[in-house]
């Protein structure tokens, strides 16, 4: 096997490796965020959960693919550790970016339902006598 | 609460454009609308004064608590459930300032406002009988 197609193959099962990892760790403990979202509506928040890691393992594995391509030639060891190190570190820049984005996306929505059980952000200047309830 | 009032100013051409945004969006709290000298206004709520009405827009609460300016915008807010988050925001007191300036400013030249960017009112007869 030449030099290159071994980086590769290193690359890969890195690659799906780390991204397996990362979207077990964003199914398993994201979980809870979207129950908060979702008014504790358990199936809707498991169903939003698989559908986002389905869609976070497109965008990853897709990218992952797309970047293997290189023009490097290595000859030795040396060298592929080289190459893997940049290739792999970009590929855990974009897995971090998605990683924090989808924080941000959970952690918003969750705010978002929690305001639906917060009290008045003021208090009335004024008292006059309630209305009659209208028929 | 389950519901609130706003009475606005239904011949200003910006509070209409206002109200009809507001009457769009879903809402947690029941959101209803009174014109200034509706019939509706004066039996629902008989003790406000016309004066301050006109002065600034005013938000009644179902248990008779008066919210006026801002803080009346605010209510409208905290009834939305896409912009719940925005009542809050505006009520946090390095904002508060600012935003109570602003809503003052707007009320001031809410006619001038709606002349000059082409918003017709609700009310165009009352609007009619204002400008002659």
């Amino acid at each position: 096997m030449s030099p290159i197609v071994t980086a590769y193959i290193i690359y890969l099962l890195i690659s799906i490796g780390l991204t397996y990892w990362v979207a077990r760790t964003l199914h398993q403990n994201g979980r809870i965020f979207l129950v908060d979202a979702f008014h504790q509506n358990e199936p809707l928040a498991d169903s939003v959960n698989h559908l986002l890691v389905v869609g976070f393992y497109l965008i990853n594995v897709g990218y992952i693919a797309l970047a293997l391509k290189t023009g490097a030639h290595p000859q030795n060891v040396q060298e592929i550790i080289e190459l893997l190190s940049e290739k792999l570190g970009v590929v855990l820049l974009v897995l971090g970016g998605m990683h924090f984005f989808n924080l941000t996306v959970f952690s918003k929505m969750r705010k978002k339902a929690l305001t639906h059980h917060w009290m008045p952000p003021v208090q009335p200047t004024g008292q006059i006598p309630p209305p009659i309830p209208q028929p | 609460m389950k519901t609130l009032w706003l009475i606005y100013d239904d011949t200003c051409g910006l509070c209409s454009q206002v109200k009809a945004w507001l009457q769009d969006q879903p809402t947690l709290i029941e959101l209803k609308f009174l014109p200034i000298r509706s019939e509706q206004l004066n039996q629902l709520f008989p003790n406000l004064n016309r004066e301050e009405l006109n002065r600034a827009v005013t938000v009644v609460d179902d248990r008779g608590g008066v919210y006026r300016g801002s803080h009346a915008w605010i209510m409208c807010l905290y009834a939305l459930k896409n912009h719940r988050i925005w009542a809050y925001r505006f009520a946090r007191p390095t904002w508060q300032p600012k935003v109570e300036a602003f809503c003052e400013w707007l009320a001031i030249r809410r006619h001038a406002l709606s002349e000059q960017f082409h918003l017709p009112p609700e009310n165009d007869a009352a609007e009619e009988g204002r400008m002659k």
